[in-house]
């Protein structure tokens, strides 16, 4: 920028110092001032200005006359006004914008400085979170743990007990015993499989086919009634069996459980039915458990998909948090409804063409 | 030897049924409900000497259970039965008149000790 306002001051000056500008004369040299906006400091302003009125008053003196000589100074004197009103502007212009500059490298630095402190806060929130979440899931895992242990321990002491008897006493204790082993089996299970990070193992596989063998080989409590309408007509869908089964099989267990404590508080006669249907709907397949249980009440139905929340009298409250994330995984979902004595519903769903992601090589 | 009541309250079926046959073994007379409701309407038909109580009962919890049977039966000795951590709770629970909080598995014939004292002392 030198260099352009050195090569326009010598023009301009060559001009006015060869020809006879007259009245014209000093005007030009507005335009050195006017270089200043692509100078940085506002000083440089002033020093062309400055350079500027001392080329009008040598260039009054050597150029050739032309014109009534009054006039020409005269208007060498507004020249030199015109010269610093514009130096004055610019220069004002020029600290605003040196300013607004400062102001914007504040602002991005203070950004970057907040930002840094938000990520810092939101790791900590999400540390103590995670902790909060693990030592909430440790408690209720121990505290589940605790009763069927409590129950193993009363049953040795009591076989042991030097005035028990065999008979149905000690195979009292051992169902006991057993039952509660069964169910350490099974919390220890459900923490595993709500944990599990194990990508999907995905095959094409008639999904009707392989519900119905899924529903022949599931418990159902006596009493119960398991009805199935599968009818994708034979469709093939592209899902993990192994993670799918449990799935399903939690989702009957859920609802055999409902029914079956449903009936007891209510002394019931009525039938107890779960029935299990398959449909294509658009783009996607659906798996519906109906049943006709007591229902979720429904201060507790927005709850359910929460993990560690439950009603029963032990258990985890991840079965169906994992079931969520199963279908998630299968990009899929779950939806649950329900009306309070009146059954419910809970539909998984698939979507056709389901491609899992690739899992890193190496 | 006397046998005087004891009333077992816990949901799970399985623990509270082992416990009480348990402590039948070790000489104690002993009945079993398995809600809050029915531990209020147990201690309102009979006397009991002690009460066993899970504090996650799935009507009301058992400090407020305790509360409630203590109403009928201020005298009862009552131990509160937890598979959480017992510190938390020890002071809500003694406030409501527990005389100890167990922490499960229980030491049973520890148990049974000291409620053929708690016996003993009421006589």
């Amino acid at each position: 920028m030198v260099l352009a306002a050195a090569s326009l001051a010598a023009v301009v000056f060559v001009l006015d110092s060869m020809l006879p500008l007259g009245v014209a004369g000093g005007v030009p040299y507005v335009a050195l001032v006017l270089l200043g906006w692509w100078f940085e400091k506002t000083r440089h302003i002033v020093v062309l200005a400055v350079v500027s009125s001392a080329l009008i008053i040598v260039g009054y003196l050597i150029s050739p006359s032309g014109g009534i000589p009054w006039v020409v100074a005269t208007n060498r004197v507004y020249a030199l006004f015109a010269v610093w009103v514009t130096a004055a502007l610019l220069a004002k212009a020029k600290s605003v914008e040196i300013g607004l500059r400062q102001a914007r490298a504040d602002l991005e630095q203070r950004v970057e400085e907040r930002t840094t402190e938000l990520l810092d806060a939101q790791h900590t929130i999400l540390r103590k979170e995670r902790l909060a979440a693990l030592g909430q899931l440790t408690g209720t895992v121990a505290h589940e743990l605790r009763n069927p242990l409590g129950t193993i321990a009363t049953s040795i002491a009591l076989i042991r007990h030097p005035h028990s008897k065999a008979g149905p006493e000690l195979d009292g204790a051992l169902d006991r015993a057993s039952r509660s082993i069964e169910r350490c089996d099974t919390i220890i299970t459900e923490l595993l499989d709500f944990a599990r990070a194990k990508g999907l193992q995905t095959e094409p596989m008639n999904l009707d086919a392989w519900l119905s063998g899924v529903l022949r080989e599931v418990h159902v409590p006596a009493g119960i009634k398991l009805t199935q309408n599968l009818r994708t007509d034979g469709a093939t869908v592209c899902f993990d069996p192994d993670q799918l089964r449990r799935a399903v099989v939690n989702v009957v267990d859920n609802a055999c459980q409902a029914m079956t404590n449903g009936s007891s508080e209510k002394g019931a006669t009525a039938s107890s039915e779960l029935t299990a249907t398959t449909r294509m709907n658009g783009e996607r397949v659906e798996i519906d458990f109906t049943d006709t249980g007591p229902g979720i009440p429904d201060q507790v139905l927005p709850r359910v998909l929460e993990p560690l929340f439950s009603t029963k009298s032990f258990g985890t409250g991840l079965g169906l948090p994992t079931v969520q994330r199963i279908m998630d995984e299968h990009g899929g979902g779950l939806q649950i409804s329900s009306e309070e004595g009146r059954g419910a519903q809970v539909l998984l769903w698939l979507p056709l063409g389901f491609a899992p992601e690739e899992a890193p090589q190496g | 030897m006397k046998q005087s009541k004891l009333l077992v309250v816990d949901d799970d079926q399985d623990f509270a049924t082992g416990l009480a046959r348990l402590l039948e073994l070790y000489g104690h007379k002993v009945s079993v409900v398995f809600t809050g409701k029915g531990a209020v309407e147990a201690v309102k038909k009979d006397r009991y000497l002690a009460v066993l109580m899970d504090i996650g009962l799935p009507d009301f919890n058992g400090i407020e259970c305790l509360r409630k049977i203590r109403k009928f039966n201020p005298e009862i000795r009552c131990f509160l039965l937890t598979g959480y951590s017992a510190h938390h709770l020890a002071e809500q629970g003694m406030d409501a008149g527990a005389v100890e909080i167990l922490t499960k598995p229980v030491d049973t014939e520890r148990l049974s000790q000291k409620l053929f004292s708690v016996d003993a002392q009421a006589v």
